[in-house]
């Protein structure tokens, strides 16, 4: 990894938050390893929060506030407290800010978008599982409806929007699902080809471990990729987002996670792991943090080792299931 | 920075959420690379979560 690729998970003029507004979600989609225990951030975790971010804001250049969840547009009231309140930070002392959400795009309607992008949230990611068929047999609504209808319905709309935004569409694929995303992707072709505010990120799902991970069949890595090319083809050239070389947000010193119950985290999947709980925010705005979780989590920064850094939890979450961290 | 033999607990966070480096030579390579306005100008657009391989809902 280059050192400047480094340097800049180093850099103290820089914050990322990533932010789980609420740890409720209104999906529950049959591989999801989120278990819903906490609800919507207490008025005092937003409290400390605004202080912490008043506290940094003199000597910031750049802040990044990332959306997650839970189903972070569940807790709408909570982003827009925070956005306003940044926004107003970001304009009085002279840094840049911007903010990105992980949504499952069921609540990103007109409406919601159009004021979303207006408090500069103006990266989004989407995740599809294939056309309505398949998309609706793994991602359900709490009730186990389906929801393809609605979330494709809200990106439609958002490409007819006049809004300044990107929107990586995140599609999975399995072998047994491949022909029925090849029709998908036909159908995002096309928008990508016509909207240059959309990309797709093609995901193969694996067996990750963990009480469900039984039910995902194994393929090998040499198959997996085959039908990463093939799909790829489909797209229009330089709309499929790759990874040269990846830097976690885990191993990053200038990222946290802050979760709706004010515990800190530094990795957004393994949230069972004790050693993922690095400290908490306190409503007066500081931090207090387990030194030795920490450094653990940067250990990469320190070895420059790929591994570390691309996934400090100890596996990659890709192929190789997430190892207990002890 | 594999060449540097940086010690783990080099690298902190204060209570403000800030990045401490407590190595000088790291501190001061740090320093010097965000002396150039251009390394900052494209600073935030590698810092979001769309740069994660598996951030969301992965199969277990």
């Amino acid at each position: 990894m280059r050192d400047e690729t480094i340097i800049r998970a180093l850099d103290p003029s820089h914050f990322q938050l990533i932010i789980l507004p609420t740890e409720q979600c209104n999906f529950r989609c049959t591989y999801c390893y989120e278990d819903f225990e906490i609800g919507r951030m207490k008025p005092s975790v937003v409290a400390g929060l605004k202080r912490l971010l008043s506290s940094r804001a003199q000597s910031l250049r750049t802040l990044q506030l990332s959306w997650f969840g839970g189903e972070p547009l569940l807790a709408l009231p909570v982003i827009r407290e925070v956005l306003s309140y940044a926004a107003k930070l970001a304009e009085e002392n002279a840094f840049s800010m911007n903010s990105s959400m992980t949504t499952n795009a069921y609540l990103l309607n007109r409406e919601t978008l159009a004021e979303l992008t207006s408090l500069g949230v103006t990266e989004y990611q989407i995740t599809l599982d294939g056309p309505k068929e398949t998309h609706d047999r793994t991602r359900l609504r709490a009730d186990g409806a389906g929801t393809f209808d609605a979330v494709f319905k809200n990106i439609i709309d958002a490409h007819r929007s006049p809004h300044s935004f990107r929107a990586t569409l995140r599609v999975h694929y399995s072998e047994s699902t491949a022909v029925d995303v090849t029709s998908l992707l036909r159908e995002l072709s096309q928008l990508c080809a016509a909207d240059e505010r959309f990309t797709v990120h093609l995901k193969s799902i694996e067996n990750l471990g963990g009480p469900k991970g039984a039910s995902v069949p194994n393929w090998s890595a040499g198959a997996r990729e085959r039908l990463h090319s093939n799909l790829s083809s489909l797209l229009p050239s330089g709309r499929v987002v790759q990874f040269d070389e990846y830097l976690c947000y885990a191993a990053k010193a200038n990222s946290i996670v802050v979760r709706a119950d004010g515990s800190l985290a530094k990795c957004t999947v393994a949230f069972h792991d004790p050693n993922n709980r690095i400290g908490h925010i306190t409503e007066e705005g500081t931090i207090e943090i387990d030194s030795d979780k920490l450094s653990f989590w940067l250990r990469g920064l320190s070895t420059g080792n790929d591994g570390e850094l691309a996934c400090p939890a100890g596996g990659r979450f890709k192929s190789i299931p997430i190892r207990s961290i002890q | 920075m594999k060449e540097m033999n940086i010690q783990r607990d080099a690298i902190t966070i204060d209570p403000n959420g800030r990045v401490v480096i407590k190595n000088d030579e790291l501190k001061r390579r740090v320093e010097e690379f965000l002396k150039d306005p251009k390394n900052i100008s494209t600073h935030s657009a590698d810092s979001n979560l769309f740069d994660n391989c598996d951030c969301k809902c992965e199969p277990k």
